[in-house]
């Protein structure tokens, strides 16, 4: 375990140190990655969108305020920029379907056997399009909650929203990630 | 409480982010709900075929940004510009770039932002004020474009804008992509200009280098006479 934190790392950024944001670098890519990954479509926007956090990171330090975590920090720049690339994309884009012509890369599940990794895929497909299904602000709640494994209070500080909106996404996101299961022949 | 009312306070229950009080109220109505009990059931479900969905997502790309001689903040290093020239210079291996590829494994990334390749004095060759100008234009068109895209979400909420307020800034969004894509194309050329520029001196002092490199093996040579 780390014995410098993640606030401390980009207290060094502001004084200049650049060697700290390498290490923030290491910690969070995958977690970042991962995150984007699932909030947009097209790997080589995730890809494009990771790089651009981190430099924003690196630009904006100063206003990073003290007492505030890295982490919901971080979210909030990748969540914006999630959001500007999708509205450019309806509104600019000249793609037919990006979620069909660009999937993210996803490595296989490590199953008993090529059948139950075959089917563990086809889940993770369905479930890829189910969030694609419902309404941007539930999906981000979700994939915050379930995948990133923040608290309701963390994500309402990411989305900058009361507590209980975020519950009442969740329970209204859940709910219609199991119509748009159901509509693929899923439970 | 009317059951529909519990409609976040099911999800704190699912997440096990409520207090003790709460939850124990809540156990006691499921024991006494059927609704409330199958409602919870199935969110438990959806819950359990999302987690289980998360097949892990490839590894990232890598960023790495070559360390220069001393670092600084990139504020005069604007994104597309940065984009544009370290394509063009991870292509010959100079200087600074920000490149993305997929190691495997990958044990450290470094991450350095060094300067900037244009503004730095190299050797005697002074950033050329064009292009100088063409970034400050460009960060301004950026920072334009920006604020009229993020003003666009806020106004399409509860009271969507005019008709023509719509068509107006539509059209001034086209305008400002324009006038960007003018910019990279400018921004691009210039890097380029300034590449071709450092490998002919490169290229020159190499030439001089293997020049030197003969003197001195010819007059350090027994068998070669000065005539």
């Amino acid at each position: 375990m780390s014995s410098v934190t993640d606030e401390e790392l980009v207290a060094a950024v502001q004084s200049g140190d650049m060697q700290s944001l390498g290490q923030l670098v290491v910690r969070w890519e995958r977690p970042l990655y991962r995150f984007v990954s699932r909030m947009v479509p097209r790997s080589d926007d995730a890809r494009d969108i990771c790089q651009e956090t981190f430099l924003r990171i690196l630009k904006r330090a100063d206003r990073f305020r003290a007492g505030s975590r890295f982490s919901t920090w971080m979210y909030q720049i990748a969540l914006n920029l999630c959001r500007d690339r999708a509205r450019w994309r309806r509104r600019w884009g000249k793609i037919v379907d990006d979620a069909k012509e660009a999937p993210t890369e996803t490595t296989a599940s490590a199953g008993p056997s090529p059948e139950a990794g075959t089917q563990s895929n086809e889940l993770a497909q369905a479930v890829r399009l189910g969030l694609q299904e419902i309404p941007a602000e539930q999906r981000e709640v979700l994939i915050l909650k379930e995948y990133e494994g923040l608290k309701f209070k963390e994500i309402a500080e990411v989305l900058s929203c009361p507590e209980s909106t975020v519950k009442s996404r969740m329970y209204y996101g859940l709910n219609g990630l199991k119509n748009a299961l159901a509509r693929q022949g899923i439970r | 409480m009317e059951c529909k009312q519990w409609n976040e306070t099911w999800v704190a229950y699912l997440y096990d982010e409520c207090s003790a009080e709460e939850r124990d109220i809540i156990a006691a109505h499921l024991d006494r709900c059927d609704g409330c009990r199958e409602r919870m059931n199935e969110l438990a479900a959806t819950r359990e075929v999302l987690a289980s969905s998360a097949s892990e997502i490839a590894a990232p790309p890598r960023v790495i940004v070559l360390p220069a001689a001393s670092p600084r903040t990139p504020s005069t290093w604007s994104f597309a510009g940065g984009f544009a020239a370290a394509a063009a210079m991870f292509a010959i291996g100079l200087f600074v770039g920000v490149t993305w590829f997929t190691p495997e494994p990958v044990e450290q990334t470094i991450l350095e932002m060094g300067e900037d390749p244009i503004a730095v004095d190299r050797g005697g060759t002074q950033p050329d004020p064009n292009y100088l100008q063409i970034r400050n234009e460009y960060e301004q068109l950026d920072n334009r474009l920006g604020r009229i895209e993020n003003w666009l979400p806020e106004s399409q909420g509860d009271s969507p804008p005019a008709l023509a307020t719509w068509d107006r800034v539509q059209s001034e969004v086209g305008t400002v992509r324009q006038q960007l894509d003018l910019r990279r194309s400018e921004d691009l050329r210039l890097m380029l200009e300034w590449i071709l520029a450092a490998d002919q001196e490169s290229r020159l002092r190499d030439a001089r280098t293997l020049q030197t490199l003969g003197i001195v093996h010819a007059t350090t040579n027994p068998n070669v006479r000065e005539r």
